[in-house]
């Protein structure tokens, strides 16, 4: 009988785990930080481990944009990610439209917007800078 | 005895997990044998194909959005409401009306109609459960939100963010003919909504965005492919987009190049994009886009 009563209870501390998990804290927050006057299309969560080729970015999805419309990426990390959080854009062609860091100097944006003169399928590279090890969401949402 | 009331009353809480938690009520996943396609069965695109198809099922949010922007009021004409989920009785049937339903709403939200919005969820609801995808709904807090309208971002947030749940999770469990599905079903509806309010309202802007669906349609056939094959309710539909894919052959963008500018801005980067894409499409294309568009659209609703 105990161990009957063992196996019931791990079975409501399982679904209560499954139940937790219908919604992501990070993913929720990222949202928020998108701002007031955007609305959410899309999120990716990324995460990676270290990379030793650190040549090409490791997360790649496909997304369709449209002229016309403002679109905002916006990236976040989980509090105890090693890495931060980087991403770029990538046109039908090939050709880098956009990046959330400027390889220059360095520093990276945690939101970048977007104004979109040609619809099309892009491609969305994620990576932790440095190829890093890390956890964090990326959102893509509609600038109204 | 003892052992007999311990029993009575684990069996109670189990209950009271079954009806209280709409989120893991489906969490023991038994599939209709004809969800299942066995691998041999479908032409198969390579995994890089596949990955490099968008499956974009926002459109209908994007599409209010410039609605919205061309001041378009809000109709409820636009809406399948002739749907009857409960004679949906394939799982062909349920994905595409759940992608349908699914435009539907997001069209409702962003128009803040919230309250009519109800109805819709609750049909979103038993076409999700019939195809063990309810899990990924919180329909209690969904409703809650329509029916209180304080909070319309997480509204819109939580209906986009489980449909896009939906497409990840029958992807990863080999169910990509109901994700294909779903996401045509969304395509058409959304396009329907643009296309309807063409022919009263011949906006630039909104007839560009219908002549640029043709790079997207090219996608979703592409998505389509390996399950035309399935039976005569695949073949059809695949027919169906394929007719709509010829009349957007005629149909030209061109494309300028140039260096994207960008900006700071308050600390965020802004980048303006100069490349430019055109549309060239005549009257008499536009046309029969427009009446393509509806007859497959209301093919599909009223074969119910």
């Amino acid at each position: 009988m105990k161990k009957l009563l063992s196996i019931f209870l791990c079975s409501f501390l399982l679904l209560d785990f499954l139940k937790g998990q219908a919604t992501d804290p990070l993913t929720g927050k990222c949202v928020m930080n998108a701002g007031p006057n955007t609305t959410y299309l899309k999120d990716f969560r990324v995460q990676l481990g270290k990379s030793e080729s650190q040549n090409e970015f490791r997360y790649k999805q496909v997304f369709a944009l449209s002229k016309n419309m403002k679109y905002k990426f916006t990236l976040c990390n989980d509090e105890n990610s090693p890495g931060e959080l980087i991403m770029k854009l990538v046109d039908d062609t090939g050709r880098t439209v956009l990046q959330s860091f400027d390889p220059k100097t360095g520093k990276t944006y945690s939101s970048v917007e977007f104004v979109c003169n040609k619809t099309g399928t892009y491609k969305l590279f994620f990576d932790f800078r440095g190829f890093q090890q890390g956890l964090g969401v990326g959102i893509v949402s509609l600038v109204k | 005895m003892k052992d007999f009331s311990l029993i009575i009353v684990l069996c109670l809480v189990i209950l009271h997990y079954g009806c209280n938690s709409p989120s893991i009520k489906n969490s023991h996943f038994v599939f209709p044998s004809e969800d299942s396609v066995p691998l041999a069965q479908v032409e198969q695109l390579s995994e890089e194909a596949i990955d490099d198809i968008s499956r974009n099922i926002t459109s209908p949010v994007e599409i209010a959005d410039i609605l919205q922007r061309i001041s378009v009021p809000f109709t409820t004409s636009f809406l399948a409401s002739s749907i009857d989920v409960s004679r949906q009785n394939t799982s062909f049937k349920k994905a595409l009306m759940l992608g349908i339903l699914g435009a539907d709403l997001g069209y409702l939200n962003m128009y803040e109609k919230t309250g009519n919005s109800v109805d819709i969820l609750s049909s979103i609801k038993k076409l999700a459960d019939d195809i063990n995808v309810g899990q990924f709904f919180d329909f209690d807090a969904l409703r809650r939100l329509s029916l209180n309208r304080t909070n319309l971002d997480s509204l819109l947030y939580l209906s986009l963010n489980s449909y896009n749940q939906i497409d990840k999770f029958l992807r990863e469990k080999g169910r990509g003919q109901l994700s294909a599905l779903m996401i045509t079903g969304v395509w058409i509806e959304g396009q329907y909504f643009a296309t309807q309010v063409l022919k009263q309202y011949p906006d630039t802007l909104l007839r560009n965005r219908v002549g640029e669906q043709k790079v997207i349609l090219n996608d979703l056939i592409m998505l389509l492919a390996p399950y035309c094959n399935l039976g005569k309710e695949y073949s059809d539909l695949c027919n169906d987009m394929k007719e709509l894919k010829d009349i957007y052959r005629e149909v030209k963008i061109t494309y300028t190049i140039g260096e994207p500018r960008t900006v700071e801005k308050d600390g965020s980067l802004v980048v303006i994009q100069t490349d430019q894409s055109r549309v060239e499409m005549t009257d008499e294309q536009l046309k029969a886009i427009i009446n393509t568009t509806e007859k497959i659209r209301n093919k599909l609703i009223s074969n119910n």
